[in-house]
């Protein structure tokens, strides 16, 4: 998709401003854009990695959404939350990039994990840090629709009308896609916990 | 439907938010987005539309990695009404010979809207004949270290004033205020006062001395001093904007100005 395509596909998308969700019939103001920047960046980063978009990419991917956030802010109608709306964005750009570069590879997982304001032990963080490499290396085992399904529905707890909404599929087919995907989810870790055991001494 | 089970809830739940980009990366994007942004506003010289309302420019295609510039490039103006512009490549903007597959692709912000890069870019002269905008630029760089006797090395990335993530909120704000300032210069140079957008220029350096946006005040420096025939002083902007910015995608330009031009010649 190009992204005057993602763009027009945005922007078509009712959407509210607040990020917790609108209230009927009245739109939140829109953040100006550095703001919105400032406190979506890190949503947006995180999406579109679990999203499939390679670490490679990501640096152009979240120019690239920004880019349309930008552009499209104006036409920002307030009737669907903020989250979202920038959501399907990344969605859209995601998609686009993965139509164009392989896979995530688990050697791509970042060596330096993001800064944490309460301090871990090492403990915790090497488990963090494993957790971070078995969850890429199970969406990575996933196909794109039941990766984005699963990404929405369980990492970023839309509703499945959201997704629906987002996606532009029936509800029925958010459903299936989720139960797939979580089925999928859950062989995968049992596989990759087993493989863990064997490997332990 | 069948939930998630208590080992895979386990597991997202210990993933978090950590999965998210270090300070590093936060830094590195926010620079080029909005030093790309600002270098496009300094770049479209020529056109008020560029300082109108609360519009920026950003350059699409433009790889936050180190700033290099990929083939295509595309200068949006979200000035008021989403306006978009575009530019095809560094060819069409250094040698003013538009590639019009290449802006027909990189214009469709609006597929309505005809490009207009023509009407609103400046027609410096022929630089390059690259369509890869980094290698272009580093030639460019070297022309230009040619004409004002520096040594071309590859500078480090420039120094951020953003504060790291505990003090996120100052970060916005600094940015937007940088923006700002050298979208005022740009507006003072495209109508024609130099001076005052040199003023504003001081300004930008006194109150964000190593900002983000540091390169991009560099060279639009040196447009400045070349609109006031200031050759030896722009001159020396351009060795100084070099020093901080070998790989800036605004080194073509630089060259192409009065501080370069007397290397600048085409090559094929």
């Amino acid at each position: 998709m190009t992204e005057s395509a993602v763009s027009r596909h945005s922007a078509s998308m009712t959407v509210a401003a607040s990020d917790t969700g609108p209230e009927p019939g009245r739109s939140a103001e829109v953040p100006p854009f550095e703001e919105l920047y400032e406190r979506h960046f890190d949503f947006i980063w995180r999406s579109l990695r679990r999203l499939g978009v390679r670490r490679a990419a990501l640096d152009d991917a979240v120019q690239e959404v920004f880019l349309v956030v930008h552009r499209r802010l104006p036409e920002f109608e307030g009737r669907a939350a903020l989250k979202t709306w920038l959501f399907g964005i990344a969605l859209h750009v995601a998609q686009r990039f993965a139509r164009t570069s392989s896979r995530h590879q688990a050697d791509e997982l970042p060596e330096q994990l993001p800064h944490d304001p309460v301090a871990l032990t090492p403990h915790d963080e090497v488990a963090r840090h494993e957790a971070i490499v078995m969850l890429y290396a199970i969406l990575d085992g996933m196909d794109a629709d039941k990766r984005a399904v699963f990404v929405m529905a369980e990492l970023e707890q839309m509703t499945a009308p959201e997704i629906a909404g987002l996606l532009g599929v029936p509800l029925n087919t958010v459903y299936s896609r989720l139960r797939a995907a979580r089925h999928e989810f859950e062989a995968s870790l049992t596989r990759l916990r087993a493989r863990e055991r064997w490997r332990q001494p | 439907m069948k939930e998630l089970g208590p080992e895979a809830r386990a597991l997202i739940r210990t993933v978090g938010d950590a999965d998210g980009p270090t300070a590093d990366d936060r830094h590195r994007v926010q620079g080029a987005l909005f030093g790309t942004l600002a270098g496009a506003a300094i770049t479209g010289s020529t056109t008020a539309a560029l300082g109108a309302s609360s519009g920026a420019a950003m350059l699409s295609g433009v790889s936050a990695k180190g700033g290099a510039v990929t083939a295509q490039v595309a200068i949006w103006l979200v000035a008021g009404a989403g306006v978009g512009i575009a530019v095809a490549a560094p060819v069409a903007l250094y040698t003013g010979r538009p590639q019009p597959a290449a802006v027909a692709q990189a214009a469709h912000v609006d597929p309505a809207e005809p490009p207009r890069a023509q009407e609103i870019l400046p027609r410096p002269p022929r630089l390059l004949a690259t369509t890869e905008g980094s290698r272009g630029g580093q030639h460019a760089g070297a022309l230009l270290a040619e004409a004002t006797g520096t040594v071309t090395r590859r500078a480090p990335p420039p120094a951020f004033t953003l504060q790291p993530r505990e003090a996120p909120v100052a970060q916005g704000p600094s940015i937007g205020s940088e923006v700002e300032l050298l979208k005022r210069a740009q507006r003072e140079l495209a109508a024609g006062n130099a001076s005052a957008s040199l003023a504003v220029l001081d300004d930008h350096a006194q109150r964000f001395a190593t900002g983000a946006l540091r390169a991009e005040r560099l060279a639009a420096r040196v447009f400045a001093l070349c609109e006031l025939g200031q050759v030896e002083a722009a001159r020396a902007a351009a060795r100084e904007f070099l020093s901080v910015a070998a790989d800036s995608p605004l080194v073509p330009r630089v060259a192409a100005s009065c501080a370069g031009s007397g290397a600048a010649r085409p090559r094929r």
